[in-house]
Parts: structure tokens; C-alpha cells; sequence
């Protein structure tokens, strides 16, 4: 359960990463096991470089001072995976909730 | 230039541990990358995972180290850009080290990642951190063991403030001990001719550092300064300085009562001139076989009044700094005054009656009461330096102005580099503080010569006053254990010997020491002599320092 505060930083960096990325994008916040940072799963259409983005993005976060974890699925492994049972992509999905989306 | 990284509280012991333990992981990753570094069997995603661990704890030891709170998270863009903002210098390679975040993630997202890990450029990062990091937290940490020794020291001593100013071989730190028990650092990354500058206060209120060290401490000003600089910090206080020389280790000391503000009027004997002859001193070649002494021994002991400052004054202070460097475009130097001409296109001091007058017009000028207040003292200053007064001679008689520090800093210097059990190094430091104490004592100054049998007054005697010995030892043993390395056991069993010592030294009607303590100890106790703390450097036959 996230409290008023941890809603205000979830909404925070959803913000700043919709408007990191180009349109269309989803930004789903992730439940983090024991609560311990904050998570977020970027949705790009079109994805060349992951490790680059989620280098940017994390700079973004960072300089926000919001610890988080960023991933970055394009949207093609999101409809590879989605139904994949034990699949990340799959969790976030279900545990999930998309908190910005462009 | 010489600049200050930071001000800032040194860290609890439990946040010192907790640097050091993050640091010990660090290692343990790194030695796993050194071994699988050339294997191309291992994975990138392996190797990626340990470089971006290294660093991560090493980002979290500084954090803990410089006591700043952090979340546990994975993003070295989030703990870099953590201590940026805390005003913590990061290493060079930061880009490369925030580009290692994804690495720590890859096993929990079922290996997305397909980023290619530059094998050569890791070791060279991962290098860096640890050379950042051990570097904050290790220097620190040898800092932090004497700053608590002499924490204990002022404390018991009733010795109000101590600043050091150390060197070590690229770096130094300015040490501010303050009468509540707090500890504030300056990080220097550079120092001109000297290694330590240590500023007691012997009086005053709480001293806080009242001005950023960094704003005035260039290399061009050396010695003078950064004495100065120091001195600001604890403006208005009786203050005693200690320079330990780089160049031939030796120690010099100063006692002022009156620091020169941010740019006061300096009196002709002001510690400035003082401590620039203490520059020329140091200058001086060093001469075969050891030290040589290449400039008469000066008794630095300067009584030349009190300025003391409130809070607004300071404030006032600060607005005149800032008004300079409106005028000027450029900080004030030490020779600037503080209250110049308004007309000039130079900064020009105002003459004592030029003041007077501004002070007469008042709010007319936007002089404010504290300015008013602030430059009228330094009018009476002015005056006092005509002839001493009689406040001046009140001022003498404060009880602690006679506290030479030095004699208490060689025992528990020598004591804190002793080998053998802590017991034993904490009796060493109680009895020969006592006698420091003793000696401190009224009508003690010098002890006198005699063929009296040792252990006799000044020292404890073993009968009379060993009991008393045996629980100042056995009270610091236990409430500090080996902490600091036993620096803070042996520190508190020298303060409170030095103590007892001075209360036997008050209840003596005379005593006496051998022989062997005789001229230099009693020159060193006047600070009529340079202390020499370490082995003098091996020569060359030409004079100049033998190579290695």
C-alpha cells in the first residue's frame, strides 16, 4: 500500500519519464520486493538501444533524486511475453499499474 | 588553487563501520572481476553485475560515511547524483559508472538487457571508484581517530576548540573540534608549506565554524592565509595555533587573543607576521644529518586584546565580504579592510577618525546599529593597540590562557604511535600528562634540576597517587576499548591525568625533575623550542634528502 507520499514520488517520475520518451509510451509502476525502491517498466514502440535508454531514463530519475529502478521493453517483447506466465514482463503486467501513458 | 570540497560532521563510528563494511564488499566484487575479467566464458551479464556492485558500494560507503541518508536502490545515477547534491566530489568517470546501472538488474528481468560490456573499461572504472572512495572514507577515517583523541583532550583539558589543518600527500583536511562535542571537516585538495594548524580555543562560546574556509584558503595565500582563514573561523576567541612544518616536521604554535577578523586592522606583532616568519623559518634549508635550527627559536605569544563577535556582527561581517566583492569583483585578501572608503576606487581603509565619523552619521550612511556597534570596537581596538589596557591585562588572567597544548600533544602523540597493550600506552600518556599537568600548575612553569630519585613530583608518586592512576587508566581502557585504535582511551586517560596532575601541581609547595629533562623540556614548555614529532629524514652527503 503505498502511502500519499510514495504516490506523489510514483506520479513524479511517471511524469518525467513519459516525457522523456517518445510517443506512444506507457510507464507502469512495479511493486518492488520488500518495498525497498521504486520500479518502473517504460514502454517504447521502437526500441535500438535498451541499455542506452535505461541508462538515460535512470539519469532522469536520478537527478529527480527518485531511487528507482528503470526497464525498458519495446512494444513487440510486451506481446511476446505478456501471456508468458512467470515471464518479468508478465508480472508487471498483472502486478503493475500504468501510471502515465502518451 | 588550493579550494575546500566540503564542510561537514564527521561520522559516528557506527556510520564510519558501515563505510568500511561497504567498501570490504566493493573489494570482494572487484577481486571476482579481476579473476573473470579475461574469461570469455563468463558472461557479460556477469561480470557487468560485479562492476556495478563495486561501484554501487562504494557510492554507499561514501553515503554512509558522509552520513546522508539513502534509499537501497540500484541506480548509480540516483547515489552519484545523491552526493552531488550534497556537495561530495565524484570521480571522473561518472558517466561510465552510471552506465553499469542495468548490469545490477539483468538476472531479475530475465536477461533483456543487450547492452555489450566494455571488459577493459570496467577494471579502469571500477579503479577509479575504489581509489575515490578509499580516499574519502580511509583519510577521513585516520583523521577521524585523532580528531576524537582530541575531542577527549579539549574536552578535559578544558581546552574550549581545537582546529587542525592536515596534510597528507596531495590532500589535506581542516578539523574543527567544537566545545559541544561536534566535528566539522574541510577536505583540502592541496596545501602550500605546512601540515598542521591546529587554532585552541581557550575561552568563548560553542565555536562553530563562522566562516567557509573554502571561500578564503588559496594556495597563493599559504600559510598566513589559511592561518587566517582558520582563525576567522573561531573569530573573537582565544585561540592557540599549531603549524607542523612540511618540510622539516617540526612544530610551531601561536597564542592570539584577538583573530583579524576577515580583514582587520593587523597589529604590528599580529600572528600573521608571526606565522610568516614561521614561513621563513620553514624555508630554510634543512641541513645534513638532520634538523638544524636556521632561525632564532620566537616565542609566538601574542596578547593584544579581545574582539568578540555576536551573531549579527558576523552577519555584518558577511555583508561587508559581499559588498567588497560587488565593488571589487574580487574577494577580499587579507590586507583588505573591512570598512573601506566608499569613494576609492581601490579598497582603502578608513583612518580611525574617518570611522568615527561614519559611525557619528549612523543610519544616514546605512551603517546599522551592528555596524555601528562593530566598528566602534574596532575603533577601541585601535586604541588598546596604543598601550596595553587594563582589560588587556584582565585578559591575561583568564585560567587557561597559560595552557600550553603542545607538551600534551607530544605525550599523546607518542603515546598513540607506542606499541603494546592499551593499558600500558594509556599508563605512559596518564603519567606523563600528570606531570605535564603538575608542572601546568601556578608556580610550576619550570620544573627545577635535582638528583631527587624518579618516580617524585611532578610525576605521580607509585604509593600516594597510584590508586588514583590505576582507575583513571582502568576508566579509559573500559569506556573506550581499542576505538580509534586506543587513541580515544589514551586521549582521555592523558586529560583527566593532566588534571590530577594539575591539582597535585596546585597542593605542592616544590618539586623537582632529573636531569634529564631539563633545558629542552623547559624551553619547549615556555614555546621557546620547535618540537620534532617524527625521525629526522635520512640525508645525502650533499645535504639534500637521500633517494630511495
Amino acid at each position: 500500500m503505498s502511502t500519499v507520499a510514495e504516490k506523489a514520488i510514483i506520479e513524479r517520475a511517471g511524469r518525467a519519464l513519459i516525457k522523456a520518451v517518445p510517443s506512444p509510451a506507457k510507464v507502469i509502476s512495479v511493486p518492488s520486493p520488500g518495498g525497498l525502491e521504486y520500479r518502473f517498466v517504460v514502454i517504447e514502440q521502437d526500441l535500438p538501444e535498451r541499455h542506452r535508454e535505461m541508462v538515460r531514463l535512470s539519469r532522469i530519475l536520478g537527478e529527480l533524486l527518485i531511487p528507482a529502478d528503470v526497464v525498458v521493453v519495446s512494444e513487440v517483447e510486451l506481446n511476446q511475453e505478456r501471456f508468458q506466465k512467470g515471464s518479468f514482463i508478465h508480472d508487471a503486467l498483472r502486478s503493475g499499474e500504468v501510471i502515465a501513458e502518451s | 588553487m588550493t579550494r575546500c570540497d566540503q564542510v561537514r560532521l564527521l561520522p559516528s563510528p557506527e556510520s564510519q563501520k558501515k563505510a568500511h563494511l561497504f567498501l570490504q564488499k566493493a573489494e570482494q566484487d572487484e577481486i571476482v572481476l579481476a579473476k573473470l575479467r579475461g574469461d570469455f566464458d563468463v558472461g557479460d551479464e556477469i561480470l557487468g553485475f560485479h562492476a556495478q556492485q563495486a561501484v554501487e558500494k562504494r557510492l554507499k560507503s561514501v553515503l554512509a560515511f558522509h552520513e546522508i541518508e539513502f534509499d537501497r536502490v540500484h541506480s548509480i545515477a540516483y547515489l552519484a547524483a545523491l552526493l552531488d547534491r550534497h556537495g561530495v566530489d565524484l570521480p571522473a568517470c561518472r558517466d561510465q559508472m552510471e552506465e553499469l546501472t542495468p548490469w545490477a538488474s539483468s538476472a531479475r528481468y530475465d536477461n533483456l538487457l543487450d547492452g555489450i560490456l566494455d571488459r577493459d573499461g570496467i577494471e579502469g572504472v571500477a579503479l577509479a571508484s575504489r581509489e575515490w572512495a578509499e580516499k574519502i572514507v580511509g583519510a577521513m577515517s585516520w583523521f577521524s581517530a585523532y580528531a576524537n583523541a582530541f575531542k577527549h583532550f579539549a574536552r578535559y583539558t578544558e581546552l574550549d576548540h581545537l582546529m587542525l589543518l592536515v596534510e597528507g600527500d596531495d590532500e589535506g583536511a581542516v578539523v574543527h573540534l567544537t566545545e559541544d562535542g561536534s566535528v566539522w571537516v574541510s577536505v583540502l585538495d592541496q596545501l602550500a608549506a605546512f601540515n598542521l594548524i591546529g587554532v585552541v580555543d581557550l575561552e568563548g562560546e560553542p565555536a562553530e565554524p563562522l566562516i567557509d574556509l573554502g571561500e578564503y584558503v588559496t594556495l597563493e595565500t599559504g600559510l598566513v592565509g589559511i592561518a587566517d582563514s582558520a582563525l576567522q573561523s573561531v573569530a573573537g576567541r582565544q585561540a592557540l595555533v599549531v603549524a607542523r612544518m612540511a618540510d622539516d616536521r617540526s612544530f610551531h604554535w601561536a597564542h592570539a587573543s584577538r583573530s583579524r577578523l576577515t580583514n582587520g586592522v593587523s597589529p604590528p606583532d599580529s600572528l600573521s607576521k608571526l606565522l610568516l616568519l614561521i614561513d621563513a623559518i620553514a624555508s630554510e634549508p634543512v641541513g645534513p644529518g638532520g634538523f638544524e635550527k636556521t632561525a632564532p627559536d620566537v616565542r609566538f605569544s601574542v596578547v593584544d586584546g579581545v574582539l568578540r563577535l555576536t551573531d549579527l556582527q558576523v552577519e555584518l561581517l558577511k555583508k561587508q565580504r559581499d559588498e567588497f566583492r560587488e565593488r571589487f569583483g574580487r574577494d577580499p585578501g587579507p590586507t583588505d579592510p573591512v570598512f573601506w572608503k566608499r569613494s576609492a576606487d581601490e579598497p582603502e581603509a578608513m583612518t580611525p577618525e574617518e570611522l568615527a565619523k561614519e559611525v557619528a552619521k549612523g543610519e544616514e550612511l546605512g551603517i546599522s546599529e551592528i555596524g555601528k556597534q562593530l566598528a566602534a570596537r574596532e575603533v577601541l581596538f585601535e586604541d588598546q593597540m596604543e598601550g596595553a589596557s587594563e582589560d588587556d591585562e584582565e585578559e591575561k588572567q583568564s585560567p587557561y590562557v597559560e595552557v600550553n597544548p603542545l607538551p600534551l600533544i607530544l605525550v599523546l602523540s607518542n603515546a598513540a604511535s607506542m606499541e603494546g597493550d592499551l593499558d600500558a600506552r594509556c599508563l605512559v600518556a596518564a603519567v606523563h600528562c600528570w606531570m605535564e599537568g603538575h608542572l601546568a600548575a601556578e608556580g610550576h612553569g619550570e620544573a627545577a634540576e635535582t638528583d631527587a630519585e624518579m618516580p617524585a613530583p611532578p610525576f605521580p608518586d607509585p604509593e600516594a597517587d597510584g590508586d588514583r592512576l590505576n582507575a583513571i587508566v582502568l576508566d579509559a581502557v573500559a569506556r573506550f576499548g581499542y576505538k580509534g585504535n586506543g587513541i580515544d582511551a589514551i586521549a582521555y586517560a592523558s586529560a583527566i591525568a593532566w588534571r590530577a596532575g594539575l591539582e597535585a601541581g596546585e597542593a605542592c609547595g616544590g618539586c623537582a625533575i632529573g636531569e634529564s629533562s631539563g633545558a629542552i623540556s623547559r624551553a619547549m614548555r615556555r614555546g621557546e623550542m620547535r618540537i620534532e614529532f617524527f625521525p629526522a629524514p635520512r640525508m645525502a652527503s650533499s645535504g639534500q634528502p637521500a633517494a630511495e
